[in-house]
């Protein structure tokens, strides 16, 4: 019963995500400001119920949402997903959407292609280690797929013209930089942790 | 003289030895470690096979040029370090606060130190010993002293029978005290001194051998061991190997469904000699037959195998990886306030986008 439930968060998470994306580009294309900001409640309420399936999978499980491929990803695309947000707003680049949203899917895309099914853990993972590992994993793995966004976005501009969308809408290189290390250090932080 | 302290502690040296070092380790993991001259002759070439033994790759992690390398590294880790220590205290006290921010790279390659330390202290003391046995054997602890009984040993299953837990009951004694507890996976129980994990387990049988109705021997063997039938020189049987849940798949041969004791089935092979006459899986309550001797495996059970060790320097190892991580906060979350702000300038330059707009909001205020 639960399970259905959580499949059903998960798929929504997922075709919200892919709306995001959608309404991302449109920002990229139309440059109203309209589309950016219905782009941003959507990445909230799709991280929410990615966040509530997650959630009561591991109610269901009665352990932590965190031990097989198909979890791992799924956490995997929330974190990404999660640091997009946080960094995009702290640095002011609403575009960074357009260009995260598309890993993002690519992550959870490969997370609903994997078993949903709920297994016991194996003695070799009944510790208490295993959430902390796991959690610190998510978030650098989620830092470093942010950090490798920026610096394609980086490339990006660094090839096309000036006065294209990129150049426009994207901040300056040195700022792109500056994210993307801080991404890294976070990055780096935890996975050290992990 | 100077001129070669000064590369010796420099950070280009440093680099050079971490890239000798990791050539070295990627060569631990590419060519097979510990292998025999003609293991690497058959792979490679009887050249390439000699190359690999005189220069010590078979066992590159135990060579010596190897901790010589790495207590180089060390070396220069730790003098490249306090050399520049008065300078980075001279900087701290220009900075802004929070000066501390200064030194998180001092403390990052000393956390590193420690981690190093601890590990090459923590081998170089360390005892580890591999035991295993089955309900009821006291087997000694390599030359420790110690001597453990495995009183119990449980493996318990979930609902869809797969394992829940692998669980042995211990008593160690060293002959003047003694200590019980017990280890399960990721549980280890430290008894005596020592940690006793509870690593891998086996299956085991009761052997029985009849002749003409009348016992001859008995006695619980491993699985992958084998016995004499007694009396007679020539034949051997081998219990190759145990299938808890027997069943036999067309095309690939007997394989077990779960780790639960259902159906138990034996795989064995009775030899003559070095021939080997039959094989075949016996299931409960079936006998082997050999001319006039009867041999009996039933009553299947498991064996334990534990991992023993004694290490007095994981507390440094821990410490170390604090200390590296106290030291990465350090040089990336506490910046004295001049390196702030120079980023924060970075960081609030506009986009094209913004600026436009704020010309365009200008130009209609005139």
């Amino acid at each position: 019963m639960l399970l259905t439930i959580e499949n059903i968060l998960f798929t929504a998470a997922l075709i919200i995500y892919v709306v995001t994306m959608l309404l991302y580009f449109l920002f990229a294309v139309t440059k109203k400001d309209f589309f950016a900001k219905i782009a941003l409640i959507t990445e909230i309420s799709g991280l929410v119920l990615h966040l509530a399936a997650i959630v009561i999978r591991g109610i269901a499980a009665k352990r932590l949402p965190l031990t097989n491929q198909y979890e791992f990803a799924s956490a995997f695309a929330f974190g990404l997903c999660l640091v997009t947000l946080i960094f995009s707003l702290k640095f002011k680049f609403r575009a960074l959407g357009a260009f995260a949203m598309p890993l993002v899917i690519l992550i959870i895309g490969y997370a609903a292609m994997q078993s949903k099914e709920v297994h016991e853990l194996m003695p070799a993972l009944k510790s208490s280690w295993l959430g902390i590992h796991v959690s610190t994993a998510i978030i650098a793995y989620g830092a470093f797929g942010l950090a490798f966004v920026l610096s394609i976005v980086y490339l990006l501009r660094d090839k096309m013209k000036e006065g294209s969308f990129l150049s426009k809408h994207t901040p300056q290189k040195e700022k792109l930089d500056l994210i993307a290390y801080r991404s890294i250090c976070l990055g780096m932080l935890f996975l050290t942790f992990t | 003289m100077k001129k070669l302290w000064k590369f010796l502690t420099s950070m280009k040296f440093a680099i050079i030895l971490l890239v000798i070092l990791s050539l070295a380790m990627a060569g631990g993991s590419f060519i097979a470690q510990n292998q025999s001259f003609e293991w690497y002759a058959a792979q490679y070439s009887e050249r390439t096979a000699a190359f690999i033994i005189a220069l010590g790759l078979d066992d590159i992690f135990h060579s010596w040029w190897f901790f010589a390398l790495f207590a180089i590294l060390c070396l220069d880790l730790f003098f490249c370090n306090i050399t520049k220590l008065p300078a980075l205290i001279r900087r701290a006290k220009a900075a802004a606060k929070p000066k501390a921010g200064v030194f998180g790279p001092f403390v990052s390659h000393m956390g590193m130190l420690l981690l190093i330390i601890g590990f090459v202290l923590g081998q170089v003391t360390k005892t580890e010993c591999t035991v295993y046995g089955f309900k009821g054997e006291t087997k000694d602890v390599c030359d420790t002293g110690i001597r453990v009984t495995i009183e119990d040993f449980e493996v318990s299953f979930n609902e869809d029978d797969s394992v829940s837990q692998y669980t042995a009951s211990l008593r160690a004694t060293d002959g003047e005290k003694s200590a019980s507890g017990t280890a399960s996976v990721n549980h280890p129980v430290k008894l005596l001194g020592y940690k006793f994990y509870q690593n891998s387990f086996g299956y085991t049988a009761l052997a029985r051998v009849t002749k003409g109705g009348e016992a001859l021997e008995e006695g619980r063997i491993i699985a992958g061991s084998g016995f004499r039938i007694p009396g007679n020189d020539n034949l051997s049987v081998v219990f190759n190997a145990f299938y808890p849940d027997y069943i036999f798949i067309d095309g690939s041969g007997p394989a077990t469904q779960s780790g639960v004791m259902r159906n138990p089935g034996y795989l064995y092979t009775v030899y003559y000699g070095e021939t080997v006459l039959g094989m075949n899986v016996l299931l409960s309550g079936e006998k082997i037959t050999i001319d006039d001797y009867e041999v009996f495996l039933e009553d299947p059970g498991y064996y334990t195998v534990l991992q023993v060790k004694k290490d007095s320097f994981v507390w440094l190892v821990f410490l170390g990886g604090i200390v590296l991580l106290a030291g990465l906060f350090l040089s990336f979350y506490v910046k004295p306030l001049s390196i702030r702000n120079s980023e924060k300038m970075r960081a609030e330059s506009e986009t094209a986008e913004e600026q436009e707009e704020k010309e365009r909001e200008n130009a209609s205020d005139h």
